[in-house]
């Protein structure tokens, strides 16, 4: 009977990877996040320089700079360390954001009425514009500044959580405490923000890491494209820079490809918390909203 | 049928909200229109050149009238006006256009294609060895950003190893026209599509693979599967017709999410289309330009949304049985 239950659980996985690939998922993923977080509090301890001392400019990478050099002489490695800040800043800032607009959103749509309508509305037509097209118009006439950014960002970047809350929230409004909560007579905001809002908690956690990952490669995207703020550097911006001022040609290649991989290896570690998120939330109500 | 209808419904409203902002912005924003419409600012424009762009572009007139010459313009397909290429955006597009769907059109065929075999390899033994290490390695290749992709194939293939030429579509003094003009551009093409597939697999494979792998538990695959079904013919003939809907029906989004990708792509491998366009109108401040683009790609999104709905409304057997049955 037990070994039914446990088949049964299992079959209905729909990532693959067992209980201990989802725990050393999450070891892998929060040691990554961690160091990330450090080299964004106190960068000084992880820059070999101070991130105003200058070299030779373009440096090839070698062991005193391990990136190399950039065109003013600065190191790479350094001003890496230094933009982790503003990037996770940028990114986890804009995430929280969108959020909050998806949480409200798909709260809203399963409200039912005129207001369910127009949210379902609203999802399903920002669900149908062209996302990064439509960030970089906008970011692009708001200008850089880091509120900017982040309110594009997350003005565009809240459908897919929407879309997962509305999807929970139809399922939570099935449920008979709901029903006994409506027959009780209980006001339905106080319904939705009391007792169906905290039942979306684990969807809400789960849409969080990827949303962040995923602002955070929006934000890259913008910077490289030249709409970042070059008064406080992200990884995006140093793109930008190392593409503009010649990399290419003086074979900079640490400058070019360091900060991508910096960008690669955080949503990795996001993307590994979500893993082990999903494997719990699977585990435990045995469906998925994410998709 | 309903669910067809409300989503073209969807899509139409969502590309007239794209030309409905695009004529907000510039008004809305706490900048001067006139430095948003043409792209120039204070230090460039004197005092009369001011007044006469404000009247050209019709800033004197009523907000209704500006919004119905706004119209006039986008459905008659000027699309605006660049003051810094000194040309109509929708010619800048024209031109920029063709490139951009050579690099764009082969990489959604790959790419979906590329989902599709994959992602039903690994749904039929889910958690097998094939579908963990393409599961993994899709995750891996998930979080590559573009230009990170972009560039080490430019340092890797065309700087390092020689084999790929890097920059625009073709090498300088080749005759497009000729075979050799004709390998030329393939070899120039190789490393946008492969980058922009890429960057846009992993995501369809993991929706693909999970669909298919929720469609292996009912039952009939189990039927098919006791009459001897199996393999490929069990994932492409049996699965897929069940799962592709939802997979056909984002095409629309899809190609949203390839030209935007395109923008990044171009911009690395300096081909000159239209992403290039977006790319130097956001250094150039060109706001027109930006706006027409947007303005075609949602368009191109709503076409392809009407497009894929009615192939999915014929496709669909419970509306084409009924409609035989009548």
């Amino acid at each position: 009977m037990r070994a039914d239950l446990r088949l049964k659980k299992q079959k209905r996985l729909r990532i693959p990877g067992g209980k201990g690939a989802a725990t050393a998922a999450l070891a892998m993923g929060c040691v990554m996040l961690a160091v990330f977080l450090l080299a964004a509090c106190a960068p000084s301890a992880f820059a070999p320089y101070s991130p105003t001392q200058t070299f030779d400019p373009w440096l090839p990478s070698s062991s005193e700079h391990v990136f190399g050099t950039d065109d003013t002489g600065a190191d790479v490695f350094t001003s890496l360390v230094y933009a982790t800040g503003r990037t996770l800043l940028t990114g986890v800032a804009s995430a929280a954001l969108a959020l909050a607009l998806g949480v409200l959103a798909g709260l809203a749509a399963g409200y039912g009425g005129v207001v369910g309508a127009v949210a379902n509305a609203v999802i399903d037509i920002f669900a149908m514009i062209p996302k990064l097209p439509a960030t970089i118009v906008v970011a692009a006439f708001a200008g850089g500044g880091i509120a900017q950014t982040v309110t594009v960002i997350a003005v565009f970047g809240w459908v897919t959580t929407a879309r997962a809350v509305r999807a929970k929230v139809a399922h939570l409004n099935g449920r008979p405490f709901v029903d006994a909560l409506t027959a009780a007579g209980y006001p339905k905001a106080g319904i939705a923000f009391k007792h169906i809002l905290p039942n979306t908690l684990e969807v809400i956690l789960t849409r969080f890491v990827t949303t962040v990952a995923g602002c955070i490669m929006t934000e890259a995207t913008l910077s490289f494209l030249g709409l970042g703020d070059i008064s406080s550097p992200t990884w995006g911006t140093m793109i930008n820079l190392a593409y503009r001022r010649g990399g290419f040609a003086m074979d900079a290649y640490g400058w070019l490809l360091a900060p991508g991989a910096a960008i690669m290896l955080l949503a990795l570690a996001f993307w590994c918390v979500w893993y082990f998120a999903e494997h719990r939330s699977r585990d435990v109500s045995g469906r998925s909203y994410a998709d | 049928m309903s669910k067809y209808i409300r989503h073209i419904l969807i899509a139409l409203t969502a590309f007239l909200a794209i030309i409905i902002v695009n004529f907000a912005l510039p008004r809305m924003l706490p900048g001067d229109p006139v430095f948003l419409l043409t792209g120039f600012d204070a230090e460039v424009l004197s005092r009369e050149l001011y007044d006469s762009y404000y009247t050209a572009l019709g800033l004197d007139k009523p907000l209704a009238e500006q919004f119905g010459d706004y119209l006039a313009d986008v459905f008659g397909g000027g699309l605006g006006f660049s003051y810094r290429h000194n040309a109509d955006v929708a010619s800048l597009i024209a031109d920029s256009l063709p490139a951009t769907l050579q690099i764009v059109l082969p990489a959604i065929v790959i790419s979906t294609l590329l989902a599709m075999w994959t992602g039903l390899t690994a749904a039929r033994r889910p958690r097998g060895i094939a579908d963990t290490a393409m599961t993994a390695s899709a995750a891996l290749l998930g979080a590559v950003p573009t230009f990170l992709a972009g560039m080490i194939m430019v340092v890797f293939f065309s700087f390092t190893l020689g084999w790929l030429p890097y920059g625009n579509l073709n090498s300088p003094g080749v005759d497009p026209g000729t075979i050799e003009g004709f390998f030329d551009r393939i070899a120039h093409l190789i490393l946008p599509i492969a980058t922009l597939t890429l960057a846009t697999t992993p995501s369809k494979y993991m929706m693909i693979r999970s669909n298919a792998e929720k469609a292996s538990e009912e039952k009939y695959v189990l039927y098919a599967r006791s009459k001897g079904v199996d393999g490929n013919r069990l994932s492409f003939r049996h699965i897929f017709p069940n799962v592709g809907q939802p997979f056909l029906a984002m095409t629309g989004l899809n190609l949203g999410a390839m030209l935007g990708g395109s923008v990044v792509v171009e911009t690395i491998f300096s081909v000159n289309g239209m992403g290039m366009l977006v790319s130097q109108a956001v250094g150039d401040l060109d706001y027109p330009t930006l706006q027409g683009c947007l303005t075609v790609i949602s368009a191109f999104i709503l076409g392809v949304t009407v497009l894929t709905d009615i192939v999915l409304i014929l496709a669909d057997p419970e509306i084409r049985r009924k409609s035989h049955a009548r």
